[in-house]
């Protein structure tokens, strides 16, 4: 809004200059857009939407100096206990504080922390962890005005200490099952199946040509305890080869599978334990515009179960991938080790 | 002339307005030198060592039945292997990720023959520029020894 009258200003400024108008005419012009833009914005005063604060039923429940820098950054926007500061009531900042705080309790809320998952809970708090080691959290926008919110590097530290920890425990074991292996292979099962193939809601296909790719990537993580190989097609691999990644190029296809890692060995080599998922990531512009132009699909366990029950799910997936923009949404990439920015 | 200085510099600051927070700093170095060139060969498993900060991926030719199902796990003449090994680091997009740095080591090995039970190999290491490198016996025999010993990754 405030961005709009300086905008009408240099508008009519430039109308001045470009002497379409006379001075009187630009004058009345000015007097109406800069009116219209007044009466605009009184009635937003008006209008504007009210955050309410329901009860708290299940608060997170973690080390109090875990929970007090939450509370102090995260839970104006991510909790029901919301402390809004006097300009945040003012119109058009309300409207935007407003659909924030809807959006944040939306995507976690620590006043109903009990209700997620123990699992989901755990990749929520790695993403937030890396939201704000990526300075993508707080909101750039909102830290402006409400300094408190920030978090120092100091409190980084404490929070990356307590996901780390959280996680080894939940995750060091390792995969200690029997190794499962599929009984016969995709395409005796596809003639089986009338060559019928797992296929996600959004219309992406499995497909095992993947297999004949190039490996772009090995990837592990101790957040949820498994080992991954990233597949590119061609035209993925001549896009990195390229540096065009952002965008991608239509016709980009990104394959990643992952296992479950098992305990480590006496000379630290981990191998991969049970087949865990597949993910596929298919760039088309047009067809999936609504979430960066990626599709995205995961076929579960070794019959391949797509995730997914509505077409929105794919929501969740590219919220995540905007953690890394500059790639063109996607985590894995080869990098170099130096100078490497991802603020 | 100088009307039109002026409106251009206010277009600029209009356009500034009206883009104002959209733009983003990109500084991404990629490394497509990292990708192995696998030529015919197909990943038959993967690893990683957190106290060698390496990761490897074992790719093999499909003589002999190294993929699928029905995969074998004996030796036969014809069968190439390639053992890749790469360094790690914590990947710089997701703290509590690792990803593969460069190649450090592709090591060959072809199964050239089989005579009573034994087979012959014959065994090559590269670095990541192509020069021949010198691995002690002990270390072949490593790397011959997690090929005959291989357990391929579970694919669906």
């Amino acid at each position: 809004m405030i961005r709009v009258f300086f905008q009408v200003i240099v508008f009519t400024k430039i109308l001045s200059d470009m002497k379409f108008f006379s001075q009187n005419q630009i004058k009345k012009i000015a007097v109406i857009l800069i009116s219209s833009w007044f009466v605009v914005y009184s009635l937003m005063q008006f209008s504007a939407p009210t955050i309410s604060d329901p009860i708290a039923t299940g608060e997170f429940k973690g080390p109090m100096e875990v929970k007090r820098i939450f509370e102090r950054a995260c839970y104006d926007c991510h909790s029901n206990e919301t402390k809004l500061q006097w300009f945040d009531k003012i119109a058009p900042f309300s409207y935007m504080v407003s659909a924030d705080i809807h959006e944040a309790r939306k995507r976690y809320n620590f006043s109903t922390w009990d209700t997620i998952a123990p699992a989901d809970q755990e990749v929520k708090l790695w993403y937030m962890v890396n939201m704000i080691e990526a300075g993508k959290m707080p909101l750039p926008k909102y830290a402006l005005l409400h300094p408190k919110a920030k978090v120092t590097e100091k409190e980084l530290l404490i929070l990356k200490s307590y996901v780390t920890g959280l996680s080894t425990r939940n995750h060091s074991p390792g995969d200690t099952m029997k190794i499962k292996v599929a009984k016969v292979s995709f395409q005796e099962r596809k003639k089986i199946n009338h060559n019928m193939v797992p296929t996600s809601i959004n219309g992406i296909s499995y497909f095992e040509d993947y297999k004949n790719w190039k490996v772009i990537a090995s990837t592990n993580r101790i957040d949820n305890g498994t080992m991954r190989l990233v597949y590119g097609n061609d035209i993925t691999v001549d896009a990195i080869r390229a540096n065009r990644i952002n965008p991608w190029p239509d016709g980009a296809i990104i394959v990643k599978v992952v296992w479950n890692v098992q305990p480590e060995d006496k000379d630290g080599n981990v191998s991969p334990g049970n087949f865990n998922n597949i993910q596929v990531m298919v760039k088309d512009h047009k067809k999936f515009s609504q979430t960066e132009g990626w599709g995205f699909a995961r076929f579960s366990g070794l019959d391949l179960k797509p995730y997914g029950d509505h077409v929105s799910f794919a929501t969740a997936c590219i919220d995540c991938h905007r953690l890394v923009t500059n790639n063109g949404f996607v985590f894995d990439v080869p990098t170099q080790k130096t100078d490497l920015v991802i603020k | 002339m100088i009307a039109i200085m002026r409106t251009r510099i206010y277009m600029s600051f209009l356009s500034c307005f009206t883009i104002w927070g959209c733009t983003e700093s990109s500084k991404l170095k990629l490394a497509p030198q990292t990708i192995f060139e696998k030529e015919n060969l197909q990943v038959i498993m993967s690893g990683f060592n957190k106290r060698k900060n390496t990761s490897t991926i074992l790719y093999g030719n499909s003589i002999g039945g190294n993929f699928g199902a029905n995969k074998i796990k004996s030796l036969v003449p014809g069968q190439i292997f390639k053992l890749v090994t790469w360094g790690q680091k914590p990947n710089p997009y997701w703290f509590g990720g690792n990803i593969n740095d460069g190649i450090l080591t592709i090591e060959t090995v072809k199964i050239s023959g089989e005579e009573n039970g034994y087979v012959f190999t014959e065994y090559l290491a590269k670095n990541n520029k192509g020069d021949i490198i010198h691995k002690n016996n002990a270390e072949r025999l490593a790397t011959i020894k997690l090929i005959s010993d291989r357990k391929p990754s579970a694919f669906p």
